[in-house]
């Protein structure tokens, strides 16, 4: 279970650019819960997901994951909790390693680096067969460089390398919006398909109002570092993206064209 | 095509290059010579040093080439160099200051080697095996007591004369040196001294505007590389502020501004060790292969700086007269 | 001609020792993408330490581990300052290059530099075994010594960066968001690349020191364009698909070449005054080597294409 509770984030304090990213957020997540979070630039959606994850330090407010404060636990001791996919393709593989070596890297999230074997040949064994059921072709590229992969590719790699070992919590930073259409489509299918069904909570960030209507449970609308608008269950399902688009209006949130185009 | 053109234009260079090299006259004698740095001390050895050898040969008709390398201060430079002297197999290898001989002695025990401007080879060079050569220890008493004139001179009155000692904190020689003045300084009687060290030219200048440089009478430099190259640092201070600045040897001094000096004369000290090499040259085996400059030191002052610091010409004369004499 | 050779194998000992203190800088230019300036001191401490210690009587094997340890202790210091600290790498490096300096003489006891000949030294063990002189064959001594030190030194290397921890060293180099992401303490494992790279710069100063039987507070000044340039011109031959020995042992090849051409320059008379000069073209050429080949590979396509226009 994942509790924030007054999560308050400001940039520049006492500067002329200050700005507050998170006002006072609250929100509670149980197993298995599926979130998606919509709204305007400088809502707070991506400053939200980099507080959970710990890339950035929070001012006020408690995160806690299963009863354990975890507000000021550094980001790469966070990460046996917390795994991301970013929205850079090349942000969430090593492009200079191979594919099985980002996998091996993967596999040992959360878990103390010795001196022992980086890869061995038991997991080489067990990532062709994760590759393989992936239905991407991987499997047969797996001691290719990552750099010479397509975007789509590197994406769906990095979104296997975050679940590869269970997290408690997946942060999807917009992880379709720098693909094509076709592409974006096909790794959107791979989300679905490994958060179906999962025990740990997920989190996705996206422009496309008809994703975050028909994808996961739970819906969340930010605004200005607020939350302002919440959905769930059945409700959830309901919604017409008309709905949404006025409720935008309502709260006095711009529209831009990318998420009117993309929805 | 186009490779094999490549290849046969990178061999016809190399072949060319080398039969160039190869075709260089060779000389009956030939000398490597290795010094560590440009100045004037080191460079009048080494002038000295091949003017001897050269009228040598003139006299029993033998063609000599000098091979001489510098290494600019730079230690790895040096041991190239000293490398390079080595394997280009010459009859007689000459070290000038202390690293340069080090580096020499320590890259050959065929070729005979001789050292000079090292001022204490026992301790420098021990543990080189045999070592032969000369070492220009400075009269430094003698400096001292050219001091003690001076300032007796300018300033009648006083009682104590502050001796400041300008020098590398990390050149041993200038230690050594520095050492046997304040032993002199303490057998005359009447000194205070002070050290003003520094290790690069960039600190030089700091140092001199220490608080140590208060109310300082006079200025003692020993032959440290380091100062011999920026003497002008030190004149910029000394110069302004009247203070007569003593040197270990003449070459730092004749940059203009030092007031008197009564040392080695470097140029002398290059034809001592010159005579030696004519000696092993012929074959012979050197009864004396460790020695001490034993040429005449040479008393120097710059009466025009000396007149500006408010001797008169009287005094002159006779500070002239008291060390001209030796 | 029988002088070239003579000076090769001078100019070979010393590529071999620098070709330590390359890899190091091969670890963090190329694998931790680190641009460590701390190289020049650290060189000069392994250098001093050996040479202290050989003075006071330490057997020469412990003094090249103990200037290895010295060398990794700056290394600590600039990974500090800039995990820590925060301070931008270039700048750590400086900082900590700078202070070196002075520790140096400290260790040095106030002196420019200490000699210890006469005393025993690494390679006074193959003279005794093969029965050859310790200074006329110094340099076959020393290319012995520096052989298995760099055999070692890559072997490894290779073991470490396959291990688990060196792997999420190449992780942050590569992507140090990704390398957090994954849980990676990317601190640490800057903290510990640096150590070992410039354990290894210690190392080549002790080497040196022990080559030159004697260590100068100088002895460090431009290491880090003699390993980038060895390091560039490893490059040139350097492929992607190389295995990483291979690709560390080319680097200690690259430092050799780099020393022959020295030496090279120098047997056919150029002044020392001119060497930096001569340094800096090496490093030019090599640089613009793969861009001429873009360029040939270029015509030769466009060549290919207007054949088969016509």
């Amino acid at each position: 279970m994942l509790k924030i509770e007054n999560l308050t984030k400001i940039f520049n304090v006492g500067e002329t650019t200050e700005k507050t990213a998170l006002n006072n957020v609250s929100l509670t997540l149980e197993e298995g819960d599926f979130l998606t979070i919509i709204g305007g630039n400088g809502a707070g959606k991506s400053t939200l997901l980099n507080c959970i994850s710990g890339v950035l330090s929070v001012d006020n407010g408690t995160i806690s994951l299963d009863g354990e404060d975890v507000t000021h636990l550094a980001e790469y001791k966070r990460a046996k909790y917390v795994s991301r996919v970013f929205q850079n393709p090349l942000d969430g593989t090593a492009g200079g390693m191979n594919i099985e070596e980002n996998l091996a890297l993967a596999f040992r999230r959360g878990k103390k680096r010795g001196l022992g074997w980086g890869i061995t040949k038991e997991e080489r064994v067990l990532f062709h067969k994760l590759l393989s059921e992936t239905g991407l072709g991987l499997e047969s590229l797996m001691a290719q460089k990552v750099s010479t992969l397509s975007g789509g590719q590197r994406q769906s790699l990095a979104l296997i390398m975050a679940v590869l070992v269970q997290p408690k919590i997946l942060l999807l930073d917009e992880h379709t919006a720098a693909l094509d259409p076709k592409t974006a489509k096909t790794v959107l299918e791979l989300t679905q398909k490994f958060t179906k069904d999962s025990k740990f909570i997920t989190i996705m960030v996206t422009h496309n109002m008809n994703d975050a209507i028909k994808i996961g449970n739970k819906l969340v609308m930010m605004n200005q570092g607020n939350v302002v608008f919440q959905a769930s269950g059945q409700e959830k399902q309901n919604l017409k993206v008309v709905d949404l688009i006025s409720k935008f209006s309502e709260v006095g949130a711009e529209l831009n064209d990318r998420i009117l185009l993309n929805s | 095509m186009k490779k094999l053109l490549a290849v046969i234009l990178a061999v016809v260079l190399a072949l060319s290059v080398t039969t160039l090299v190869a075709c260089q006259p060779t000389a009956d004698i030939n000398v490597g010579i290795l010094q560590v740095a440009t100045h004037t001390a080191l460079d009048g050895a080494r002038q000295g040093f091949k003017e001897v050898v050269q009228a040598w040969a003139d006299e029993v008709g033998k063609t000599v080439a000098f091979h001489e390398q510098n290494a600019n201060g730079d230690p790895n430079n040096e041991t190239t160099l000293a490398q390079t002297l080595v394997a280009q197999n010459h009859d007689l290898l000459l070290g000038i200051a202390t690293s340069s001989a080090q580096a020499l002695y320590s890259n050959t025990q065929s070729i005979p080697v001789l050292y000079t401007a090292v001022t204490n080879p026992a301790v420098d060079l021990a543990g080189l095996g045999t070592i032969q050569g000369v070492s220009d220890m400075n009269p430094v008493a003698q400096q001292i007591q050219l001091v003690k004139t001076v300032v007796e001179a300018m300033h009648p009155e006083k009682e104590t004369i502050k001796l400041a000692f300008v020098f590398n904190g990390s050149e041993t020689n200038s230690l050594e040196q520095v050492n046997l003045a304040k032993a002199e300084c303490a057998r005359l009687g009447g000194f205070t001294t002070v050290d003003v060290t520094a290790s690069s030219s960039n600190d030089i200048a700091t140092a001199l505007a220490s608080n140590q440089m208060q109310a300082v009478d006079c200025i003692y430099v020993p032959t440290d590389n380091l100062m011999a190259e920026n003497m002008n640092i030190i004149y910029a201070y000394s110069t302004p502020n009247n203070i007569p600045v003593i040197c270990g040897e003449s070459g730092m001094c004749d940059a203009g501004e030092g007031t008197a000096t009564f040392g080695i004369d470097y140029y002398l000290l290059g034809q001592q060790v010159g005579e030696m090499a004519i000696e092993i040259l012929e074959g012979k085996t050197l009864d004396n292969p460790n020695q001490f400059y034993t040429r005449q030191c040479e008393f120097f002052i710059n009466e025009e700086n000396a007149l500006a610091m408010g001797m008169t010409q009287t005094q002159i004369d006779q500070i002239k007269d008291a060390f001209q004499g030796e | 001609m029988a002088q070239f050779l003579n000076a090769s194998v001078g100019g070979i000992s010393l590529g071999l020792i620098w070709g330590v203190l390359a890899v190091g800088v091969y670890l963090t230019y190329r694998i931790l993408d680190f641009a460590d300036l701390t190289v020049d001191s650290s060189l000069a401490t392994g250098g001093v330490v050996t040479a202290v210690l050989i003075a006071n009587g330490c057997t020469p094997i412990l003094a090249l581990l103990a200037s290895c340890l010295a060398g990794s202790c700056a290394g600590l210091i600039t990974a500090l300052l800039n995990t820590k600290l925060k301070i931008p790498a270039i700048l750590a490096g400086i900082l900590t290059m700078s202070a070196l300096y002075s520790i140096n003489l400290k260790i040095l006891g106030n002196r420019a530099n200490v000699s210890f000949f006469g005393k025993p030294t690494i390679n006074g063990y193959w003279a005794d075994l093969f029965n050859l002189s310790l200074i006329d064959d110094k340099n076959v001594l020393s290319i012995i010594t520096c052989v298995i030190v760099c055999s070692a030194v890559v072997g490894f290397l290779y073991w470490f960066f396959g291990t688990e921890f060196g792997c999420s060293v190449r992780a942050t180099g590569f992507n140090s968001t990704m390398a957090k992401a994954q849980g990676i303490n990317t601190d640490l494992t800057k903290i510990v690349c640096l150590m070992i790279s410039n354990g290894l710069a210690g190392l080549a100063g002790g080497l040196l020191a022990q080559h030159n039987q004697s260590g100068d507070v100088n002895m460090g000044t431009g290491t880090i364009v003699i390993g980038l340039a060895s390091v560039i011109l490893a490059e040139t031959v350097i492929r992607d698909r190389f295995s990483f020995w291979l690709k560390l042992a080319l680097v200690v090849l690259g430092s050799v070449a780099y020393r022959l051409i020295f030496t090279f320059a120098v047997q056919m008379g150029m002044h020392t005054n001119d060497l930096k000069l001569v340094a800096t073209a090496i490093i030019v050429i090599a640089l613009t080597v793969p861009l001429i080949k873009k360029k040939i590979a270029h015509k030769k396509l466009k060549g290919g294409l207007n054949n088969v226009k016509n």
